[in-house]
């Protein structure tokens, strides 16, 4: 594998356009990891940030800001700081990015319902220049491009849950809420976000975290 | 690429491609404590580093991110070559054993007290949440910290490491460091990869898809003339040589039914072909060149399966006896398949191969139907377990090249003499040609007493006659390795109101995978280490072990008693649910003491007729009594949330001191010319702390320090024959063996001495600090001057003692393990809250590094019990071949309240009354926490793992 480490994010992007099966490198604790093997990566580690600061109104955290970092930070959203703790291992935490699990739009993403229930702005950089999404939208695929941070309102109340076999196996199903905003993952069934019965939306489905009947039961009763 | 560094706080520059992973650059570059548990899935830490200041796995950080880092490995917390003070109080503590990530966990812990030095529990919990150990658990890294903040505070240790027991004994029985724990945990080239030539080859196996087929041909044309390529060995051109790769003693009761590579592939990972190339690019491309016919059969994939009437056979071929042929067995080869491999027994084993039967015994005591008849209640339930995998921190691998006409094995094995003999075979060369020398053993745990890697690389190593190193990937280890055989165990009990059991019946039916390892004697284990702990008239049991298309089975601590102990052990709760009477009080009312005659034993030999004993030194009241006053037994807990439920289960357990009547164990000690001391020990120490109970054994008995003893084991050339490290056989039998060496050479010390002295031997004695001593005429004789005449121009020669062991005699262990547990009625979560462990092992000889085998044990237990999970697809592939989707316990895992007790007995058989202790500690935990789960929720979960959606689903959720 060819690892690139562009120095902006134009020049980022200029490398995506130029390889375009290359994925961003982020934490590598996917892209670099067990059975994972491109001809190219895009090491994003000098080009987006990894702060994580508030202003007025709203909490920015950086892309490359890492789990752990969200976690120990006051400034999170309880919600996250919640769902970071869900990567069991703080050397994972220490070099997986909000942006790079966010990226992998997993069903049994550590922060997919936590993100989706607290619902921040992803600010994205697009062959057509910067672009703001809803998480929601970026999540599902219908928006797409470089995260450069994520913009949360401030003060958010909130919790995360997760319910798998042992702390370090995957998770059969998650769940946040938000006020009366609710989001929930079931491994290989999809994710969803809305009211509390939200959840019914998924397409359940059998796998080694569980049977669909118990991913179901376990959201109905989450909250 | 150069990448310009800081490594352990000096400029460095590490040389390699960029895309390289950090951490086989830090190896390559001198940096060998940092290691690789899991092929870069990121979850061992065994390749943890500090990374710019914070705590990462150097697998996923590619060489190019290190430019300008600051990085500090284990090798950076040494002074000069003195440990640091983290690292001297995690070898006090216990928890270095097999040692492999021990560099690694200093290195975290040393971190953490730098920017915390008041850590406390959670802290180290947290920081401790990214490593893995499978051999000691986690409970004493707790204790190494405390001991670290205390010499910090006070300039001592103030916390107790461990009791010491056998206050007359200077070393025995006392917690004292291992004698290898500093160089295991400063990360000292130790082990089989630290052995490995840069001219090496390597070996690649191309394994089958799957998991049952015929090899119709195969094309390795291609793949031989491509550069690099060294050899290819295929199922056509390796010799035809039966044998079988569990490493028991000859003769073994396992069939030979395979060949290095095989015609008929029997599981997916089944051997194809091996590949000998330069390197592993190579082997890989050749690997691909290799064209392979199969024809797929339909699998074998259950002991269901197997037993069906119709069911495709896993194993067709001739069949053949060394010793004991039925009279019948021409016609029993009529409908053998002349393509397929032979099955040859060294003696019966009550096998039928054309009905899948691998194995079969049975056998008991009294009048099963009558014991049944007199009971006012019946409980008649299955049980199932399923297929844990080992999971050593250091997977199997092997190194090996020709010197001087012979070939050199660096193992990492539990049983280097049954390495050389199984070699030899495969090679047919002498045993004389076969040099094993056993280096650290990163994880054993029963996997490593298989022959799983040593046979192919030998036979390559040796007809190729190139250095070459072979490592299973993770994968690998997971489908195409040893793994505990999976049973379904019916159990039948009956008893009265009063608590007296009337009967117990036991139906075992055992999956050994493809190929027949330990095909009795661990499924014998099921019965034959559960039966004898009760103390009833009539019981009778059934056993067959059946051939499928599974990943093969073995050998694992606990062999098959851990199974037994869930299935007997839950029947005895449910019979005393059904009863309304008090489990604990039935087990006391039903358990054997001292002294009780164990007719039982006659049917359990394992082959042949076993010999009737009484029950010798035994703690198991005592170990009851003390668990059940810590627990609260009887006293209900309420955890003040509706939906979570607390429970209380235990169990009563014992497993053995190996093998008596085939175990046998030599020893030498030499003294040599300082008046210092070197143990030549056949016993093989894979991190239990053998080779401490070997030092200390020279060390009481010749009163001088264990600084004066040093220790070689397990190396064939130097040291003599031990049946190996395997069945809980090493502190009774290597260390016995030790044990009669050093008096061997007490004796032969005190006789020169007398002729040097020119005194009455019968007057002589030896005292501390290593002199002979003259109670008539209070003469001191040094043993520096001793050795020095002895072998002077004018002397009678060296000094040497010799010590073999082997016994008809049983010291069997024996203890009572309780836990508590919450459930979680509502989502099914199970949480262990406490485990309290509490064993008779005689006298504890290193009592430090027991209890943490006895926590890393439980762990484990705890691990098969509740979260780890072998999983096939419905073509016998193995869908969990990572950590992750496997499921290891880590230390969030660990109970909150965890405690190691060692029940103080002296048995009359053992090493200065030792008896053994860590497999003992695998059979508790899956019963005493599935009783705990029933009496906190009121269902009974029979199957492993005990899984919330099962819980969920006994309890009729949905």
């Amino acid at each position: 594998m060819r690892i690139h480490i562009p120095q902006s994010i134009a020049e980022a992007m200029s490398m995506r356009k130029e390889l375009p099966e290359a994925p961003f490198f982020a934490g590598g604790t996917v892209v670099y990891a067990l059975g994972h093997s491109y001809d190219d990566a895009i090491d994003i580690s000098k080009a987006v940030g990894s702060e994580i600061f508030h202003t007025m109104r709203h909490v920015h955290i950086g892309a490359m800001a890492s789990l752990e970092k969200i976690r120990l930070s006051e400034l999170s959203p309880k919600v996250l700081r919640d769902a970071a703790s869900f990567c069991p291992s703080l050397q994972q935490r220490n070099a997986a990015t909000i942006g790079g699990n966010a990226a992998q739009r997993r069903d049994d993403g550590y922060l997919t319902a936590a993100l989706l229930a607290s619902d921040p702005t992803v600010v994205l950089m697009t062959e057509e220049g910067k672009a703001e999404a809803t998480v929601s939208d970026y999540l599902a695929g219908r928006a797409d491009g470089l995260i450069l941070e994520f913009v949360f309102r401030k003060n958010l109340p909130g919790e995360a849950r997760r319910i798998g076999r042992s702390s370090h196996a995957h998770m059969a199903v998650s769940g946040a809420r938000v006020g009366d905003a609710y989001a929930y993952t079931a491994s290989s069934s999809g994710f969803a976000s809305g009211g509390k019965d939200c959840w019914q939306e998924l397409g359940f489905k059998d796998d080694l975290l569980g049977s669909a009947d118990y991913k179901r039961y376990l959201l109905s009763v989450m909250f | 690429m150069e990448v310009r560094c800081t490594l352990n706080g000096r400029n460095a520059i590490l040389r390699g491609n960029g895309d390289e992973r950090l951490r086989d650059v830090l190896y390559r570059s001198g940096c060998t404590s940092v290691r690789d548990s899991d092929d870069a899935e990121g979850f061992t830490g065994s390749d943890t580093v500090i990374f710019n200041g914070i705590l990462r796995y150097s697998n996923l950080i590619p060489l190019v991110r290190a430019e300008g880092a600051e990085i500090m490995t284990a090798e950076g917390l040494l002074d000069g070559r003195e440990p640091n003070d983290v690292q001297e109080a995690i070898v006090a503590a216990g928890v270095v054993q097999s040692a492999y990530n021990s560099p690694a966990m200093a290195l975290v812990l040393t971190y953490l007290l730098k920017i915390r030095p008041e850590a406390g529990r959670e802290d180290v919990k947290r920081f401790l949440s990214g490593m893995f150990v499978r051999d000691a658990g986690y409970e004493n890294f707790y204790l190494a910290v405390r001991l670290v903040q205390e010499k910090r505070k006070y300039g001592e240790y103030r916390s107790e490491i461990a009791p010491s027991f056998r206050p007359g004994l200077s070393v025995i029985g006392k917690p004292a460091a291992k004698i290898d724990g500093r160089a295991l945990v400063t990360g000292e080239k130790l082990y089989v990869e630290d052995r490995v030539t840069p001219d090496s080859y390597v070996l690649h196996v191309l394994r089958s898809p799957f998991a049952h087929a015929v090899v119709r041909s195969i094309d390795a044309s291609e793949a031989e003339r491509l550069d690099g390529v060294e050899a290819v060995y295929t199922a056509f051109n390796v010799p035809d040589v039966y044998y079988m790769q569990a490493g028991q003693g000859n003769p073994e009761p396992s069939p030979y039914d395979r060949k290095l590579i095989n015609r008929k592939v029997r599981h997916q990972g089944d051997r194809v072909a091996a590949i000998v190339a330069r390197d592993e690019e190579t082997a890989m491309k050749a690997a691909s060149l290799i064209r392979v016919e199969y024809q797929p059969l339909e699998p074998v994939l259950s002991v269901e399966d197997a037993m069906r009437d119709g069911a495709p056979l896993v194993h067709n071929g001739i069949v053949e006896y060394v010793s004991g042929a039925p009279d019948d067995l021409d016609a029993y080869n009529s409908s053998a398949d002349p393509d397929e491999e032979k099955v040859i027994y060294q003696f019966p084993l009550h096998a039928d191969i054309r009905r899948n039967i691998a194995a079969s015994a049975h056998g008991g005591i009294g009048d099963i139907e009558k014991g049944f008849a007199e009971a006012d209640a019946i409980v008649d339930e299955t049980y199932r377990t399923s297929q844990p995998q080992c999971t050593p921190l250091e997977p199997h691998v092997c190194f090996g090249h020709i010197e001087n006409g012979r070939l050199v094995l660096n193992a990492s094995t539990q049983v280097p003499y049954h390495v050389r003999r199984i070699v030899a075979r495969v090679c047919q060369i002498p045993e004389h040609k076969v040099h094993v020398i056993k280096e650290k053993v990163g994880g054993g745990y029963g996997s490593k007493q298989d022959i799983l890697v040593e046979d192919l690389l030998g036979y390559c190593v040796w007809k190729t006659g190139k250095p070459i190193y072979y490592r299973n990937t993770r994968a690998e280890e997971f489908y195409a390795n040893s793994t505990r055989h999976p049973m379904r165990i019916r159990v039948k009990m009956g008893g009265k109101k009063d608590g007296t059991i009337t009967a117990i019946y036991m139906d075992v039916r055992a999956n050994t995978g493809p190929y027949g390892n330990h095909c009795l004697t661990v499924p014998m284990n099921a019965s034959s280490k559960t039966l004898p702990i009760f103390r009833v008239d009539n019981m009778y049991y059934d056993l067959i072990t059946y051939y499928t298309n599974c990943p093969p089975a073995g050998a694992y601590q606990g062999y098959g008693a851990p199974k037994g102990y869930f299935a007997i052990g839950s029947a005895l709760g449910e019979l005393a649910m059904k009863l309304g009477i008090d489990p604990l009080e039935m087990a006391k009312r039903n358990m054997v003491e001292e002294g009780y005659m164990l007719e039982i034993l006659k049917g359990l030999g394992e082959g042949r007729e076993g010999a009737v004993v009484p029950v010798g030194s035994c703690g198991l009241r005592e170990a009851l009594d003390k668990g059940a006053e810590m627990i609260g037994w009887g006293r209900k807990e309420e955890s003040g949330d509706p939906d979570w439920k607390i429970g209380k289960g235990f169990a009563m357990i014992q497993q053995g001191s190996g093998l008596p009547g085939l175990d046998h164990s030599n020893c030498q000690v030499k003294l040599l010319t300082d008046g210092t001391f070197v143990v030549l020990s056949g016993g093989a120490d894979l991190g239990t702390g053998l080779d401490t109970i070997s030092a200390k054994c020279v060390a009481e008995i010749l009163k001088v320090p264990m600084s004066d003893v040093s220790v070689v084991s397990g190396d064939t050339d130097s040291c003599l024959f031990d049946t190996g490290a395997y069945a809980s056989s090493g502190t009774y039998f290597s260390a016995s063996a030790s044990l009669n060496a050093a008096m061997d050479l007490k004796q032969k010390m005190l006789h020169e001495a007398a002729l040097q002295m020119d005194e009455d031997e019968k007057d002589l004695e030896v005292m501390a600090p290593g002199l002979v001593h003259s109670v008539r005429t209070g003469r001191k004789l040094s043993y520096y001057e001793l050795s020095h005449t002895a072998t002077s121009g004018t002397g009678r020669g060296a000094l040497i003692g010799t010590g073999s062991f082997s016994t008809p005699n049983f010291a069997v262990p024996y203890g009572a393990h309780f836990a508590q547990v919450a459930v979680n009625v509502r989502t099914g979560e199970i949480r262990v809250q406490k485990f309290y462990a509490l064993q008779d092992a005689g006298t504890p000889i290193n009592p430090e590094l027991a209890m943490c085998q006895m926590y890393g044990a439980v762990m484990k237990s705890i691990g098969h019990t509740l979260y780890e999970d072998l999983v096939l697809d419905k073509d016998g592939r193995c869908l969990t071949t990572t950590f992750t989707d496997y499921g290891v316990p880590m230390i969030e895992e660990a109970p909150d309240d965890f405690k190691a007790v060692l029940i103080d007995i002296n048995d009359q058989y053992g090493p200065f009354g030792a008896k053994s202790i860590s497999e003992i500690a695998c059979n508790g935990a899956a019963p005493a926490i599935a009783m705990a789960i029933a009496d906190a929720t009121g269902a009974w979960v029979r199957s492993w793992p005990i899984t919330g959606e099962k819980v969920l689903r006994a309890l009729g959720r949905f």
